[in-house]
């Protein structure tokens, strides 16, 4: 089997070299362990604190059920059980599924890629940090019973000032922002990971499935989650500032949240959904050890899949009174979707059928979590169809269907891939036996708790009520529910107890492939990352080369050194995975934990109105973030053997560089921001005809002309500045400084101008929907011009100094595309606030 | 806190001889009917797939290592995992489809318009002349002639609920500043309980209804009566009841038509005595969980807009209680 | 040596649609428009030429399959802009909607697959060496910027002052019909051409994705709108006797869902070209049943 071949660096390797390497990832010791930023330490902080808010919420799940276990029952009190179930939502969804798939992709998705960590170690460790410091003030508000109440979907009005007054609202909308913005974060540092930090060789078609899913994910989460700040955006500026951007009788419109919810909360369920489709896709291979049947097929689904999210979300709106000819078209859309997940489903019967089946605990958790999920799809096909779900919308047949879906769909394959790579990052495996009963407890208590709610919901029982009379007979199905939540709880008590007795995360001596897998995550360095970087050929490295493990940890392959001093990966070309360059990464700081901790703590003294400390706090973050920033970008330098005959460069500037992408990815992100508070415009001006309403004079056309020209004369100056960078060593960069300074002045005039033409104009936020939706806009591209100013102050201070030249110039670069896109951005608006009014009048 | 619901509404109206049905199972109207038979369709060719994924798993985990067998080939997971459900979801499509024209037709059938506004946490309903004016008002509970489509136009004070009847047909939302409209046809004479199906607060569980089909000529007679004066109280008991209820500033948020309680906050209580619940759904009524209510209401229903008159003493509270039984 | 800019040599078909309606006289019930007929007719005939020079060679430069493919295009341009269609949308929302999703989706895609650009001569330098030059070209093979500058011509001309005023001024409507069918067509070929390279399938699908997502949502503001927002189509309700706000509703689903079908058909398409070749799967053993 073994063949003779040349391998990229000779064995045996020079002394010193591996020490060298070890020490440039050596984690620190003691409490600075937290200052680590290396994935697989950040990793596993994430995963843990995932799985704590799961059982959290779980609880809470308990209390509910312990409620309606009996009719007219009095266990909790009407306020609350509504918090309960809104904490219960909006813990599942936001701080546990969408963290957990994401602490999965950090966790294991470069070592299964071939990398020695993701591009952004430090976004990734501010995005966790930033999630644990605001996810765990957030379940705390329960205990100072200011938690949410309106439930997870908080749809105003009934969560606006008038029916909520006090904070929980704020704290909900404040909370759940800054935790999308955290994954907002994590997605950029993957969609690069996955695009960029392949290993050489490893192109697309032969990328694990898993890495094909967070690629999809992280896609979804640009596209989606952007909404989701916007409505929250919104609701807060209207509970604020009463911008009555929801309130019907000054223009606005209740649907609107709606609209902008759901565009993000339907993709959302195959954002959780789709990673763990692609877990389940990893797993099933090394069960029968046969490779995945389909792969395109399976590929080509979870694409389709994520696609074709995006057209649903009015699924959770036939009960608002949408127009009758609509209804065939949206049924057709939302059958559309089964056909992916069809494909899925089928393509790991295939794959089961054609390897040899070894019973294990994964195993266990997959065949249960197929059926639980094919039954949860048969019912959203149901629900598809407009007259069976008018009949069933926001009862427990919903109920039933969603639990079915996400619990088949995402939670038993994340226990099932908590069973299957533990081995993979702890000195003991799980035990096997525990698994198999805590898989078959699992499965029971959920057929037990959940499909008894279809009938409950067909016999009339709505959601979210606290109790029921007990004339209705809804009784006895009741109870079997919370008698299989027990059976649940038993289930999860049990897979705690394997935990503390088996978990032993390391880094050094980990138990191994003990399922004989044949993917990268498999290879044990005892580095936090590779030893060394392997060509792959296949899509199942270790399959296909029994001997591809130990030359990788002898040091055979490519980068067996650190070639700097720093830790290192190799970055590659996006679809064909040649290698590029060699990206230096950041060793552990506590930068990001500074920063992740005063964000969240002002957003959380926002929500207590303390402004004063909320913008100190908020001060603080902007400052650590700079400090970051300052050490990065360490500029260009000459190219380097990397072993087989490869010179790579180190750390590039211009089109290749990986920061470049990062950015395009970023600016995906502000556009589709912008985009929602576009469509915030217009879905009001449809529904409110009185646009501009009475009473509003035109706007100056000098003053937009002025706008104009500013936002034009930023661009030109940042251009321009990039024309007279100084070589490196010849002077400093006073003239470029002053051209990036001008620009960001001028962006910021553009914008100060604007607002003052509105004010002129009579214009007023809180006057109407309509001011409110103009005054969104402005000052939305205010807050960016502001934030580019900031970003730009650095750029000077780096030119100044001479961190920033003709050579070294990453950083320019980056912060060029992003005042190039804030200057278009400008104009769009301009057109919209401006020219809009004029020709619709 | 002390709970007073301890007879619940359904088991009240249970003892005075008729069950109200809230179950999509047991549809007693046009629409609830079809979504049956289509929810019955649904269902058996669910389990079949269902079926079938478990048949094809176990064949596929016992028969292991069958590589070039056709369960083994991205063939089969073409032809099961896109070809077939493209099928079968045509197939359902086109029923939808049929099914949402024949709910269509029936919409434009409706003669009688009832407008039913929802409030934190109890229905108004207005009953429509045919000009569009409100003919009368009353709360918490719809008759409707059997056999004949009447049509709902639906409207919030406040917050969004969600107007359901099981039996009858699907549920519209009540949304603020929108006007939705839903067709219900009962098909067989009862008393149909119906729900607030959107979250709306503290008290979105107590916001139930009766929907109650009668005969075309019962219905004619009661809506009739409906429309007129309240009766004049005529007991001792009573006349003291009417005279404490406006002592007691009742009137400033509920109206009694033909006496000066003109206020238009709570429900309409002209009629009240004719209802089968009070509070929305919450308890049976008689002169005693009346008397519960006035009295007590912030702990039967925490939050409410109405206040627990606890000041009132024995006697005052029990002529009110009366006086309102007896408005028939 | 043929990866020319694949818009080349379509400025021939992007006078199609401005003049037919320069031609189409109001209420003309048959609506067969010669000029426009003739001009797509020649731009048949131009590419037919093309494909005769070409097969002189030894390699056949476009096969056979393409050729119908253009062919195809031509006659769904035809259809779309000299038909009972074109009548009809004079006269209902809908049927104008099904038009223009004709007119951007399917007929320039089957145009281009045609590979039309590598028969008609390019119109634009080749070889300029001037950074204008340089930054235009880049530009017309950006999917990114093409479909920015298609999204700005569709939502543009769905503001109901320009549409209505498109539907009562001939010269307008050609000139809205124009910038349609141009910026789809630079769309398309932008899309297509970034697809042919492995690197570009990315961005390519990020432009068909972002025009999914906008297009849908155009359509969903349209469909949920409370009120008719083109008052020209609401007096043809008047006059006709149907309900304009479901007319309204009937274009803005269209828009949305089979439209939006079209493009989700084409992301899958590049998806798939993306995946690239599928190595065989792993088997541990030589096939066969144990």
């Amino acid at each position: 089997m073994t063949a003779v071949r040349d391998l990229p660096n000779a064995l045996p390797r020079p002394p010193g070299e591996e020490e060298a390497l070890r020490r440039a990832w050596a984690a620190p010791k003691g409490i600075k362990v937290l200052s680590e930023i290396n994935n697989s330490y950040i990793g596993l902080y994430y995963v843990s604190t995932a799985v704590f808010f799961f059982i959290f919420a779980g609880i809470l799940a308990l209390l509910i059920r312990a409620q309606l276990a009996l009719p007219d029952s009095d266990v909790v009190s009407p306020d609350l059980y509504n918090q309960l179930f809104t904490m219960h939502g909006t813990v599942m969804m936001f701080l546990f599924a969408v963290p957990a798939v994401e602490a999965v992709g950090v966790l294991l998705l470069p070592n299964m890629l071939g990398a020695r960590d993701l591009p952004f170690p430090r976004l990734s460790a501010y995005a966790f940090w930033a999630y644990f410091i605001g996810g765990t003030a957030f379940l705390g508000s329960l205990f100072l019973d200011v938690a949410p109440r309106a439930g997870w979907f908080m749809y105003p009005p009934l969560s606006g000032m008038e029916f909520t007054p006090d904070i929980s609202a704020d704290l909900w909308l404040l909370g759940i922002g800054f935790i999308e913005i955290s994954a907002i974060a994590g997605a950029i540092e993957i969609i690069v990971g996955v695009l960029r930090t392949r290993a050489p060789g490893m192109t697309l078609g032969r990328m694990p499935v898993f890495g094909w899913a967070m690629l999809v994910f992280g896609a979804m989460i640009v596209f989606a989650f952007p909404s989701m700040i916007v409505a929250t955006l919104l609701l807060e500026l209207e509970r604020a500032f009463d911008w009555p951007f929801f309130i019907a009788e000054r223009g606005g419109d209740s649907l609107l949240w709606q609209h902008l919810f759901w565009f993000f909360g339907h993709p959302e369920v195959y954002i959780i959904f789709l990673p763990a489709a692609g877990m389940v896709s990893m797993m099933v291979p090394t069960i029968v050890r046969h490779g995945l049947v389909g792969y395109r097929l399976v590929v080509l689904a979870l694409s389709a899949t994520g696609l074709i999210s995006f057209g649903l979300w009015v699924h959770h709106m036939f009960a608002t009174g949408l127009p009758r000819i609509a209804m065939a078209f949206f049924s057709a859309a939302g059958m559309l979707v089964a056909i992916p997940s069809g494909i899925q489903v089928f393509a790991w019967i295939a794959t089961f059928a054609s390897g040899r089946f070894r019973p294990s605990a994964p195993a266990f958790f997959l065949l249960g979590a197929l059926l639980v999920f094919v039954i949860g799809g048969l019912t959203g096909v149901m629900v598809a169809i407009v007259p069976f779900d008018q009949q069933v919308h926001d009862t427990f047949f919903i109920v039933a269907h969603l639990h079915y879906v996400l619990i088949g769909g995402m939670v038993m394959p994340f226990l099932g891939a908590i069973y299957y790579w533990t081995p993979a990052v702890s000195r003991k495996a799980l035990s096997d036996r525990t698994g198999r009963i805590v898989a078959i407890l699992f499965f029971t208590g959920v057929n037990v708790t959940f499909l008894p709610m279809h009938l409950t919901g067909l016999v009339g029982m709505p959601r979210r009520v606290y109790t029921y009379p007990e004339a209705l007979g809804w009784g006895g199905l009741n109870l079997l529910s919370s008698l299989g939540a027990v059976i649940i709880a038993a289930s999860v008590l049990l897979f705690l107890v394997d935990l503390t007795r088996n978990f032993r995360p390391t880094m050094r001596k980990t138990a191994g492939n003990v399922y004989g897998a044949g993917t990268l995550e498999w290879v044990a360095t005892g580095i936090n990352g590779f030893r060394s970087i392997p060509r792959v050929e296949r899509r199942e490295p270790l399959w296909a080369d029994e001997t591809l493990a130990n030359e990788i940890e002898a040091g055979a392959w490519y980068l067996p050194n650190t070639a700097t001093g720093h830790r290192e990966t190799i970055v590659t070309s996006t679809v064909d995975a040649r290698p590029q360059y060699i990206l230096t990464l950041p060793g552990p700081g506590w930068s990001p934990v500074v920063a992740a901790l005063f964000t969240a703590a002002f957003f959380l003294l926002l929500t207590v109105k303390a402004t004063t400390i909320a913008a100190i706090c908020g001060l603080i973050a902007v400052a650590s973030i700079l400090v970051w920033m300052w050490g990065a970008d360490r500029g260009p330098r000459p190219a380097v053997p990397i072993g087989g005959g490869i010179n790579l460069p180190i750390d590039i500037a211009g089109r290749h560089s990986h920061a470049r992408l990062g950015t395009l990815v970023l600016m995906l992100v502000l556009s589709a921001i912008f985009a929602g508070l576009l469509f915030a415009y217009v879905y009001l001006w449809i529904t409110d005809a009185a646009w501009p309403p009475a009473g509003i004079a035109p706007t100056s056309a000098g003053g937009v002309a002025g706008s104009a020209l500013l936002l034009v004369a930023a661009a030109g100056l940042f251009l321009a500045a990039g024309r007279f960078l100084p070589r490196p060593g010849t002077g400093t960069g006073v003239l470029p400084s002053l051209g990036m300074g001008l620009s960001a002045i001028a962006l910021l005039a553009a914008s100060a101008l604007d607002i003052w033409n509105l004010a002129d104009a009579g214009v007023t936020p809180s006057g109407s929907a309509y001011g409110a939706a103009v005054f969104v806009i402005a000052s939305g591209q205010a807050l960016l011009a502001l934030a580019l100013a900031v970003v730009t102050g650095l750029l000077v201070a780096k030119a100044l100094v001479g961190r920033i030249n003709a050579e070294r110039r990453l950083s320019f670069e980056v912060g060029r595309l992003l005042v190039l896109y804030a200057a278009g951005q400008g104009l769009v608006a301009l057109v919209v606030i401006h020219l809009f009014p004029r020709i619709a009048a | 806190m002390t709970r007073v619901r301890g007879l619940p509404a359904g088991l009240a109206l249970a003892l005075a001889g008729c069950t109200p049905i809230q179950s999509a199972l047991d549809p007693a109207g046009s629409n609830a009917g079809m979504v049956f038979d289509l929810g019955v369709a649904m269902t058996i060719g669910a389990t079949l797939v269902c079926v079938l994924v478990v048949v094809l798993a176990w064949r596929a985990v016992r028969r292991s290592r069958a590589e070039g067998a056709w369960l083994a080939s991205p063939r089969m997971v073409i032809a099961l995992g896109a070809v077939l459900p493209a099928v079968v979801l045509t197939a359902l499509l086109a029923y939808g489809f049929v099914l949402d024209r024949q709910l269509a037709a029936e919409e434009d059938r409706a003669a009688l318009t009832v407008r039913v506004t929802g409030e934190q946490w109890w229905w108004r309903v207005a009953y429509l002349a045919p000009d569009g004016s409100p003919a009368f008002e009353t709360a918490n509970e719809i008759r409707l002639p059997v056999g004949q489509p009447v049509r709902f136009e639906l409207e919030s004070a406040d917050v969004i609920h969600s107007f359901w009847v099981p039996a009858l047909g699907g549920k519209i939302d009540l949304i603020p500043g929108r006007t939705n409209t839903v067709t219900l046809l009962a098909e067989r004479e009862g008393i149909y309980r119906g729900q607030c199906a959107e979250f709306c607060g503290t008290q979105h569980a107590l916001m139930a209804f009766m929907a109650r089909a009668e005969t075309p000529e019962d219905f004619g007679a009661w809506f009739a009566a409906e429309g007129g004066d309240a009766r004049q109280p005529e007991t001792e008991e009573e006349v003291a009841g009417h005279g404490a209820f406006v002592a007691a500033g009742c009137g400033a948020c509920h109206a009694v038509r033909g006496t000066a309680a003109a206020g238009t906050i709570g429900p309409d209580l002209t009629h009240v005595g004719s209802r089968l619940t009070i509070a929305a759904g919450t308890l049976p009524n008689h002169a005693g969980t009346l008397a519960a209510w006035v009295t007590d209401a912030q702990a039967i229903k925490p939050g409410a807009r109405m206040p627990s008159f606890d000041e009132l003493d024995g006697p005052t509270l029990r002529s009110i209680a009366v006086y309102l039984a007896s408005l028939r | 040596m043929l990866r020319r800019i694949p818009i080349a040599g379509l400025g021939l078909l992007l006078a199609v649609p401005a003049l037919a309606h320069g031609a189409a006289t109001e209420g003309d019930a048959a609506s067969f428009d010669p000029f426009a007929g003739s001009i797509i007719v020649a731009a048949a005939l131009a590419y037919g030429v093309g494909l005769r020079r070409a097969a002189n060679g030894r390699r056949r430069l476009v096969p056979p399959l393409r050729a119908v493919s253009f062919m195809a295009g031509c006659a769904v341009f035809f259809a779309a802009l000299a038909s009972p269609l074109h009548s009809q949308a004079d006269l209902y929302l809908a049927a104008h909607m099904v038009q223009h999703i004709v007119l951007v989706t399917v007929a320039p895609l089957l145009v281009l697959v045609g590979r039309p650009d590598l028969l008609i001569l390019g119109v634009l330098p080749r070889r300029g060496r001037s950074s204008p030059a340089r930054f235009a070209r880049a530009a017309l093979r950006s999917p990114t910027i093409a479909a920015a500058a298609h999204g700005i011509a569709i939502w543009a001309w769905h503001a109901p002052p320009l549409f209505d005023a498109a539907l009562q001024n001939e010269a307008l409507h050609a000139l809205e019909h124009f910038s349609f069918v141009a910026t789809a067509l630079w769309f398309w070929a932008a899309v297509l051409a970034a697809t042919r390279r492995a690197s570009g399938r990315i961005e390519a699908l990020i432009a068909v994705l972002a025009t999914l997502i906008h297009g849908g949502i155009l359509g969903a503001l349209l469909a949920f709108s409370g009120r008719p927002l083109y008052p020209a189509y609401a007096d043809e309700a008047a006059l006709l006797g149907y309900a304009p706000l479901a007319d309204q509703q009937l274009a803005g689903l269209i828009m949305w869902v089979p439209g939006g079908a079209f493009y989700l058909a084409v992301g899958l398409w590049i998806a798939f070209r993306l995946i690239g070749q599928e190595t065989p799967p792993y088997s541990a053993a030589p096939s066969g049943k144990v």
